[in-house]
């Protein structure tokens, strides 16, 4: 009779037949320098073949890890994280300097004042109405060599914490036991632990068996060659093994669904442009009929620049001096225009350009034979500060169409378009304001998971904002925050987080959106 | 701009019981939005151009119309009165014009007041631009002895007592300790004299556009008769800013009388409820929206926006109500026209217009260095333009150079633009040690540079860059990588040996296409490293995707 043994279980049978006793399988794993798992499903694969026997039960008591006590045992327990963090800030600081170090999460704050507290590792007073937190000089030593900490990093690996395996004093031994109960950091749980003994059959396998080295283990060229494969059994491999995680090259998700984004306007027909990051007020705001003095010009809406001094230079002198009429008194647009001198030095200075609308201006300038379009989706910049929901930086969709005949209606139809293009089917519309375009419509979609969302502004370009460029048919002109539309289709809360500065996470980042 | 409006309030103005459904649904279709309702107290968002619904009377008002409760313009009736304002010419420099006017019989209590201080501040910090254009005062008509006199005083002559205040003040202590002289006294502060109101009897009313006085412009319950001043730099704003805080007042019941303006050269009476009157082509209108409107749909719509209109032809002849400061052009009047419709009730139609869409060959260049990248096992990052000198410059230990800089950061973290992919890298590798090596990461992202010869003064460039960290790395792997990357895109470089501080000396090039510098490639310095918190050797090249590898 053939038997085939892998290695491991080969080893174990003999180690089993060597021992000439019964063994339980821990301690076969520990004999053998193999893992507790990979011996108990070989064992059950050897009893089924009935190559070894069950002998006797016993049960064994030791602790298993709750997920607090498994985090502590990976992360530290927060009084001792607290107390390093102290001793970072010159061993004293405040609730919230701490707070601010983000060590420690609002849940454990908590946790580990009242433990470094009861150990008497700290003392707490009121100042400033500021609570702060001074360490006692006994801390930093405690801290070393802490026999819980001790005991739960025995246990990291495993989850299970068997209190004889690391050596401890006994009154140290009783106050962990005492301690992982009260703060529910592991549990007393028992299992059972059965010895097994090798069979007489288990004998004669043993003695039978191919060894890995009898079979193929990696098909060569060699063996194709010569055929001898013919002759021999393949080594089979344990495809339910885990595999370690692979790093892909890969493509950041943001970067990625702007290309899609690209790609949707392209099938819907537009065409892309690009403008500078740095651009005079003319193409950012004055082409737009946006006043000089208007307020979102103001130094709290738009960034002005120190260096370079600029002035910048406005190539077509005569499309500035229209503009600078239909400002002042309307020109020949039809319009009162806004009524006071316009200033040709505020033209020419330069901001970090605010909206991609200077980049359909720019277009405008260059393509007047309808019907055009033109699609732009790059970076802006705005005076704000960092947070969750707010950035300095952000990328704006933005698109122009325009044509003889086009109209408010079929402005709502685009919208529509562009909607279904990323995936939305419902929305409605409201009247809206902007500077540049009239009437103005804003867009609502309704994403089933957070409801009506704010889509995007659009409207019809101003006969003020054509005219002056030759321009006599309507220009429909939307723009969207590709920002929020991209948090919402990777399912990002925190608008930092599409420049995310995390590795891990863009290495964990599903590409499937 | 928000606007807090009582409900009860707004209800009793609208003269109609609304649920809360129909009153957000009729302010959304209105180009307002409700941002919250709570404790009976609605905030109701305005667009900056519609400063005529900056009060809680000017939102009834409009609502009335859009509700077909009260249609057409609304008529206000002037009585005339025998007062007069005069202008001096000295407040020519600093501060030219003036509307006045006056309100009677109004019924107030502490609410009502303090929701007009409201409208006050809002009109003149949005219309007026922070006072710079116009400012309001209120006073009690029976405390002021007439005529009122507009004229300017040197700082140190002007003494009164200002509002919140008991004590008189010269204008000079006014600008350095009253907290509105603090915050608008800059507007007049460089004239050697101030504008200055004042009655028959030199009583001062006001230091305009700082702050009114105590003695006669504290509005009280049991006042009844309310004279308006407007003072301002431009002509219309002044006159359209008192339109707006009359017609305001009138809405509780007040009757309007005039004041005669006089300045060296003529006089006007005011405030001036005349309806702007506008031709509009009724083609034109329908061209604009895509819709048929008949002469009654387009009198019908314009009504319930409060205007007046009547049809002759193709033209519609129609009335605007003066407190409307946002009608430009025929096209505004056509905007009124599709939200007097309803936005709600157009279908959209799609035209059929053949246009070709294309993306820049830039962006296909880009897509395919990104992919070659990510074929090399590269991650892609992305970082902001926005940095800052330690970023950029400090931790790569280069000397400063021109790049762009803000005048107005809000935080210096982010004050200057990216002029290096580089740098930007490095810093989200030192941010990264706690990952599993090894570590390739790259960027394709456009920086900023200065040259003086560009129409903006800078200019935006496309560069790649790429780092790799590992706890051993080769500069001829990097190298390989590089030359494959270029292969593919049927680049040919070159690479000539170089020193830069920021690498090791000996392990750096730069990098040639066709004799053109584009880069360098190179082994990061360890004290670099060390500035970015790296923890283990890095290789890196950053390159210039010039314009010229775009195939057309």
């Amino acid at each position: 009779m053939k038997y085939r043994l892998s290695e491991k279980a080969r080893q174990i049978l003999n180690h089993l037949s060597t021992m000439k006793r019964p063994l339980s399988a821990s301690s076969i794993a520990k004999s053998l320098g193999l893992k507790d798992e990979t011996v108990r499903s070989l064992l059950r694969s050897l009893r089924q073949r009935k190559l070894i026997e069950d002998k006797e039960t016993t049960r064994i008591e030791f602790y298993q890890l709750t997920p607090e006590g498994q985090h502590f045992a990976t992360k530290g327990l927060p009084e001792i994280r607290l107390v390093k963090l102290l001793a970072k800030q010159g061993d004293e600081g405040s609730v919230e300097s701490i707070a601010k170090e983000k060590v420690l999460k609002p849940s454990e704050q908590t946790l580990a004042l009242g433990w470094a507290r009861q150990n008497k590792w700290i003392s707490v007073s009121e100042r400033d109405g500021h609570t702060w937190m001074k360490l006692m000089s006994n801390a930093t030593e405690a801290i070393k060599q802490h026999p819980l900490q001790l005991a739960l990093e025995s246990a990291e690996e495993s989850g299970l914490l068997q209190l004889d395996d690391v050596k401890f004093e006994k009154k140290d031994l009783r106050r962990i036991q005492n301690t992982l109960r009260k703060r529910k950091l592991a549990e007393l749980v028992s299992r059972q632990t059965i010895t097994v003994s090798i069979t007489s059959k288990g004998h004669q396998a043993l003695k039978a068996a191919l060894t890995d080295e009898e079979l193929i283990r990696d098909l060569s060229p060699d063996l194709l060659k010569s055929e001898s494969w013919k002759d021999q059994d393949f080594m089979p491999y344990n495809l339910r093994a885990p595999t370690s995680p692979l790093y892909p090259g890969k493509k950041h998700p943001f970067v990625e669904f702007i290309d899609r984004l690209k790609r949707v306007l392209i099938g819907l027909g537009f065409q892309e442009a690009k403008g500078p990051l740095v651009e005079i007020e003319f193409w950012n705001n004055d082409a737009l009929f946006m006043p000089q003095d208007h307020v979102a010009r103001e130094v709290h809406d738009a960034y002005q620049i120190k260096t370079p001094k600029g002035p910048g230079r406005i190539i077509d002198e005569s499309a500035l001096k229209r503009v600078a009429k239909t400002h002042e008194n309307g020109w020949t647009t039809g319009s009162t225009g806004w009524r006071y001198p316009y200033s040709f030095d505020i033209a020419r200075r330069l901001v970090m350009r605010s909206q991609t609308t200077s980049v359909s201006m720019r277009f405008l300038s260059k393509h007047k034979k309808p019907p055009i379009t033109m699609f732009s989706i790059d970076r802006n910049f705005r005076p704000e500060k960092f947070d969750a929901t707010h950035s300095a930086e952000f990328i704006q969709i933005e698109g122009i169409i325009g044509s003889k005949d086009l109209t408010l209606r079929d402005l709502m139809g685009y919208i529509k378009a562009i909607a279904k293009g990323v995936g939305v089917e419902k929305l409605k519309f409201k009247p809206g304001f902007f500077p540049f375009t009239e009437p103005s419509v804003e867009s609502f979609i309704f994403i089933p998971e957070l409801g009506w969302r704010e889509f995007g502004g659009s409207g019809i370009f101003r006969p003020e904002v054509t005219l002056p460029f030759g321009i006599d048919f309507p220009v429909l002109a939307w723009g969207l925050g590709a920002d929020r539309l991209a948090m919402a289709a990777l399912g990002i809360g925190d608008i930092r987080e599409l420049a995310t500065r995390n590795l891990g996470q863009l290495r964990k980042a599903s590409m499937r959106f | 701009m928000n606007v807090d409006v009582r409900l009860s309030d707004l209800l009793t103005l609208v003269g109609r019981d609304l649920s809360e459904e129909e009153l957000v649904e009729s302010l959304f279709l209105l180009k307002c939005e409700i941002d919250s309702i709570s404790n009976g107290i609605v905030t109701i968002e305005v667009n900056p151009d519609r400063v005529d619904l900056l009060s809680v009377e000017g939102i009834a008002r409009a609502l009335r119309g859009f509700l077909e409760i009260e249609t057409g313009a609304p008529n206000y009736s002037i009585r005339k009165s025998d007062w007069q304002a005069i202008v001096d010419p000295s407040v020519k420099e600093v501060r030219p014009f003036l509307a006045c006017g006056i309100v009677k019989g109004l019924q107030l209590d502490d609410d009502l007041i303090a929701e007009f201080m409201q409208l006050q501040e809002r009109l003149t910090g949005t219309f007026g631009r922070n006072r710079k254009r116009t400012s309001i005062g209120l006073y009690v008509l029976d405390l002021i002895t007439p005529p009122v006199h507009y004229r300017t005083e040197s700082p140190d002559d002007i003494k009164f007592v200002p509002l919140e205040y008991y004590t008189p003040l010269t204008a000079r202590q006014i600008l350095s300790q009253h907290p509105k002289g603090q915050e608008f006294g800059k507007i007049i502060k460089d004239f050697p004299k101030y504008p200055i109101l004042v009655d028959a009897e030199n009583k001062v009313l006001s230091l305009p556009p700082v702050i009114n006085s105590n003695d006669l412009g504290r509005l009280v319950e049991d006042t009844k008769d309310v004279f308006v001043e407007v003072t301002g730099t431009h002509k219309l704003t002044t006159l359209q800013t008192l339109n707006i805080m009359i017609t305001a007042l009138a809405e509780r019941g007040g009757i309007i009388e005039d004041v005669e303006v006089v300045y060296t050269k003529g006089s006007e009476r005011l405030p001036d409820l005349t309806f702007q009157q506008r031709d509009v082509s009724l083609n034109y209108i329908n061209k604009i929206v895509g819709y048929d409107f008949d002469d009654s749909a387009v009198m019908k719509a314009l009504g319930r926006m409060r205007m007046d209109s009547s049809v002759r032809g193709d033209t519609v002849q129609v009335k605007i109500p003066a407190y409307r400061m946002d009608i430009l052009h025929d096209v505004d009047i056509v905007e009124d026209v599709a939200i007097g419709y309803g936005y709600d009730r157009f279908e959209s139609t799609t035209p059929q217009l053949m246009t070709l869409g294309r993306e820049l060959p830039l962006t296909t260049l880009l897509r395919t260095i990104r992919d070659l990248m990510v074929g090399l096992a590269y991650q892609e990052i992305h970082n902001y333009v926005l940095t800052n000198t330690r970023v950029l410059f400090e931790k790569m230990n280069r000397p400063m150079k021109e790049v762009v800089e803000i005048a107005n950061p809000k935080s210096m973290e982010y004050h200057l633009a990216r002029n290096a992919l580089l740098p930007g890298l490095l810093a989200f590798l030192g941010d990264n040690t706690a990952q599993e090596l090894p570590h390739n990461i790259f960027e394709v992202g456009d920086v900023v540079t200065l040259d003086a010869n560009a129409e903006t003064c800078t200019r935006s460039t496309p560069h790649l860059a790429a780092a790799s960290v590992n706890s051993r790395v080769d500069i001829t792997v990097l190298k390989a990588k590089l030359m494959t990357l270029l292969g593919n895109l049927g680049l040919s470089a070159t690479v000539r040996k170089t020193s830069n501080v920021s690498f090791i000396k000996g392990r750096v090039a730069n990098l040639f296409i066709e004799g053109t510098h584009v880069g360098i490639m190179g082994e990061i310095h360890p004290a670099v490293l060390k500035n970015y918190g790296i923890e283990a050797p890095c290789v890196a090249f950053e390159l210039e995707i010039l314009a010229d590898w775009i195939i057309q």
